[in-house]
């Protein structure tokens, strides 16, 4: 019954996903259509100004620009459902090999990203939890504050400016040197990038985990594992940790696009070759079939993680999972 | 003086949705008139639908099936009721139960008492609004003082003087209190009650007084009705009912009433009542005049 | 008269002990005073400087810091002091009018929701979901593309309209939590409408919980100007505001030229910090309120 109850359950959420994603692409599709601009120069590049009348409706026919947005809406959403999502017009390659070919370098950046802010935030917050309004708690509060206000694009401006060009330590652009180059060639192209995604929103976690331990911390059942003798580590890592933990995992599996799409100003602002950069490209240019890809992949990106967030919920917190045990059925 | 009669509820029906198939019957076939200048009592258990009546009566729930006549006006017809909406919300007032929730704690009491006015863009007879406030206040019993406190800030009692003063602000001719002493403490409740008498006397407006405590309905009312399960029992003038009460349901009912006397107390044996189910064959009897029973129709067989 | 006051028995209001004055912990004072300095400066930019920001000193393109340009010019040869007032008021003005946009549109969506059905409420919220799953730079762009050529009013509009979720969710469950309470009934027996009930009875519960969040929205509408003007896709190069001004850093970048990227950027961090502590003041007293009642 109890498991019954959890099939159908998620059956719904994941129904309601769908239609979700559905109406996020249909909104995206028209959006970008009425969008005044011309979808020629993305695939013709410069020659679209020497272009009489006549070739530009041959242009646009084959393109399949000519028919009425529905039209092409629906003949999108055809192909889409059978794996093909048109070719790039800027590129003139399949739209899904584009991206592919992208995929991985945003990866490695919102990858390291996102697990240095991970763990770091988790180290940070108990730092601060421990020594609760002592100076150091305070400084880190205090910084935090004052670098999470910073905007992203001006803090990698700042970056290339101090150790690119004043102090030549790191690149300033790109994933690697020309030429290719080996493991620190790249590490040191992700250095920089890698560090503003980190800085922009370490603190914001680090807060978080802070505050819900100290949420712990003022809790009775600590009261009692002092009285038993336990130490303050044993009490903060064992007992009070172990309770915030699965409310910050959650929250992490919610911030993956956050962490993710944070890599776009980054990667336009250092020239990094990957989803960022050609999601910037796409808007701008008005290359259609790529925008709509990547949107559908942010799109289900998010959902995905909200769900995995209630997911993680669900499974990790006992209190809520005896509740599903009882045959509690969620509102 | 020829009785007008000001409130007309006929066969009033309400049910509350449950789930989409079952739902509950908190009025059924209601039926009562309230003649002006009268202070009516509607008595009953909680759950008889007392307080569901209320907010028919005062719009705030459209009844199923039934009609409500206010001056002849037939308020749950929708149309009937936007065509004289603002004679309707002028001169009807509601006073609710709980005061600290029919206050709004973030409101001072003299926004609270001018609100029904500013509502209904009335030019204060006092000149200002405040000054309106004031009176009524004072009107109520209350120090001036109390115009810039928040309703958190006042007793239980005093709350219940703010939201009687906000509904005669508008000199209403029908007054609903529902259940209005029920959330004070014993001696308040005699205050309020006196404060109720004193101001009906003064302004002679008609008063829907709903309550579950028989006490201070015989000391208040001229005229009774007893709810049980959504249906009336009896209706009786207050002295008659108390005297010679007739249904099953209501001798129960004033088989309960506590005796200020503890010898008397003693002896005291609360009458039972157990019919769950009235029969719906039940017909409607002048047993003397001007009291109604509810008769079972198989008696009469 | 007074005959019938004595009866139902008048007691007087005990003297209350006059209210001792409240010291406000932890006001960021430094904070009000900077961003009451930037935003006076920003106002009233025409009295102390004097150079046209949109004029191209061709002569002196990309001067250091010095007597003759306080901040030096721009790769177009633009005077930066100039600028950064003229160019500020421009940011700050597109900051409220968004915050502002995105607080009308929040308050009624969510109030529309909180009332609503509650059919109509879960569709209204999943719509909320959806919108907030956009990446919101993407949906800038959108938005703006849709709109047309990019004006401060229309920028300022199409932010707003992305940023508007979270205080929706708010009210709405504010909305929800008072909605059958009973002076709301009250006041609709006696005749209250719907902007009635929102403007007198909601909205005092909800605005102290939204008050930060319309504070922080000032800080990231801001922010989010600054970001599309840099990448291009928000205001043109000729519309002086901070974020068109770093637009020209990455020339400036080629050069070493750190004032065009140091001195608006500074400026711009600063308001934001300065509007952040406000908030978090806010957000303090907000919360500490709650507690003691």
């Amino acid at each position: 019954m109890s498991i019954w109850n959890m099939a159908l359950g998620w059956g719904k959420r994941l129904l309601t996903l769908l239609l979700s994603v559905f109406l996020l692409v249909t909104a995206v599709f028209y959006v970008s259509r009425l969008a005044p601009g011309d979808p020629l120069v993305a695939y013709y590049g410069d020659r679209v100004e020497r272009m009489t009348p006549d070739e530009r409706a041959w242009a646009k026919d084959r393109l399949g620009l000519n028919d009425p947005i529905t039209v092409q809406y629906v003949r999108w959403l055809g192909r889409a459902l059978h794996g093909d999502f048109g070719i790039s017009y800027q590129y003139k390659m399949d739209a899904a090999e584009v991206i592919a070919s992208r995929a991985g370098n945003t990866l490695i950046l919102g990858g390291a990203g996102f697990v240095l802010t991970f763990s770091l935030s988790l180290l940070l917050g108990v730092l601060c939890a421990w020594h609760e309004d002592g100076p150091l708690d305070r400084v880190l509060c205090k910084l935090g504050t004052a670098a999470s206000c910073v905007p992203e694009f001006w803090l990698s401006l700042v970056f290339i400016l101090v150790f690119s060009i004043t102090l030549r330590w790191l690149p300033s652009s790109g994933a690697y040197s020309i030429g290719g180059g080996g493991l620190g060639d790249r590490l040191a192209h992700l250095a920089l990038p890698v560090s503003v995604v980190v800085a922009g929103h370490l603190w914001y976690y680090a807060y978080m985990v802070r505050n819900r331990l100290l949420e712990e911390v003022r809790a009775d059942y600590v009261l009692l594992a002092k009285s038993k003798g336990l130490t303050k580590g044993r009490v903060m890592f064992r007992h009070c940790l172990r309770n915030a933990l699965p409310s910050y995992l959650s929250l992490m599996a919610i911030s993956v696009p956050h962490i993710l799409g944070g890599t776009y100003i980054v990667e336009t602002v250092f020239s990094y070759p990957g989803l960022g950069t050609l999601s910037y490209e796409s808007t701008r240019y008005q290359d259609y079939n790529l925008l709509m890809l990547l949107c559908l992949l942010s799109g289900t990106v998010v959902m995905v993680s909200g769900m995995a967030a209630q997911f993680i919920n669900q499974r990790l917190d006992p209190r809520l999972s005896a509740r599903d045990a009882a045959g509690v059925r969620e509102p | 003086m020829p009785d007008e009669i000001l409130l007309d509820v006929q066969r009033l029906t309400h049910r509350y949705p449950l789930t989409r198939t079952m739902s509950v019957k908190a009025l059924d076939n209601l039926s009562f008139q309230i003649i002006r200048g009268e202070i009516y009592g509607l008595v009953g258990e909680s759950g008889s639908g007392k307080s569901t009546a209320a907010r028919c009566v005062m719009n705030l729930y459209r009844p199923q099936t039934g009609k409500i006549l206010y001056k002849g006006i037939d308020t749950c017809y929708p149309k009937a009721f936007r065509a004289n909406r603002r004679m309707l919300q002028a001169s009807r007032q509601l006073v609710f139960q709980d005061s600290a929730s029919s206050l709004n704690p973030r409101m001072k009491v003299c926004d609270i008492i001018a609100e029904p006015m500013r509502l209904q863009r009335i030019t204060p007879p006092r000149g200002t609004l405040r000054a309106e406030a004031e009176f009524q206040l004072k009107y109520v019993g209350m120090d001036p003082g109390y115009l810039d406190k928040y309703p958190p800030e006042l007793s239980g009692g005093q709350r219940q003087r703010v939201a009687i003063a906000r509904a005669l602000a508008m000199e209403p001719e029908l007054l609903v209190a529902d259940e209005p002493i029920a959330s004070l403490d014993v001696s308040i409740q005699a205050q309020i009650v006196n404060l109720f008498k004193h101001l009906q006397a003064e302004h002679g407006f008609s008063f829907l007084f709903i309550a579950h405590d028989l006490a201070m309905v015989e000391f208040l009312c001229d005229r009774v009705g007893v709810m049980y399960r959504g249906r009336l029992v009896e209706e009786a003038p207050a002295a008659q009912l108390f005297a010679r009460p007739l249904h099953p349901y209501t001798q129960a009912l004033l088989s309960a009433i506590p005796i200020p006397d503890p010898r008397r107390e003693r002896a005291r044996r609360p009458l039972e009542f157990h019919g769950e189910e009235l029969p719906p064959e039940s017909v409607w009897i002048e047993a003397s005049p001007r009291h109604f029973v509810l008769k079972d129709g198989r008696d009469e067989r | 008269m007074n005959g019938a006051f004595e009866r139902v028995g008048i007691r007087p209001l005990p003297p209350e002990p006059a209210a001792k004055p409240q010291r406000r912990r932890g006001a960021p004072v430094l904070s009000a005073v900077l961003l009451s300095a930037i935003a006076a400066g920003c106002l009233a930019c025409g009295l102390f400087a004097a150079k046209d920001p949109s004029y191209m000193d061709l002569e002196h393109c990309a001067v250091p810091p010095g007597n003759a340009f306080w901040f030096g010019t721009d790769t177009m040869g633009r005077d930066i002091f100039s600028m950064i007032w003229h160019g500020g008021r421009l940011s700050l003005f597109i900051g409220v009018t968004a915050a502002a946009v995105s607080t009308v549109l929040g308050v009624v969506f969510g109030a529309v929701s909180g009332c609503a059905p509650g059919w109509l409420d879960a569709a209204l919220m999943r719509l909320t979901e959806i919108w907030l799953s956009v990446p919101s730079l993407l949906l800038t762009v959108l938005l703006q593309a849709a709109l047309g050529r990019a004006s401060p009013l229309s920028l300022a509009l199409v932010i707003g309209a992305s940023d508007w979720t979270a205080i929706a969710k708010v009210v709405r469950t504010e909305v929800r939590q008072l909605r059958n309470s009973e002076y709301i009934l009250a006041a609709k027996s006696m005749g209250g409408g719907f902007f009635y009930l929102l403007r007198r009875h909601l909205a005092p519960n909800f605005i102290p919980s939204i008050l930060f969040m319309v504070v922080m929205n000032v800080r990231t509408a801001i922010a989010a100007e600054s970001t599309l003007s840099f990448m291009g896709l928000g205001l043109p190069l000729e519309t002086v505001t901070w974020g068109s001004m770093l637009s020209l850093s990455e020339k400036a970048l080629l050069s070493g030229a750190w004032w065009i990227i140091l001195i608006p950027g500074g400026f711009l961090t600063v308001t934001l910090l300065c509007v952040t502590s406000l908030g978090d003041y806010l957000r303090k007293s907000a919360s500490r309120r709650e507690r003691n009642l």
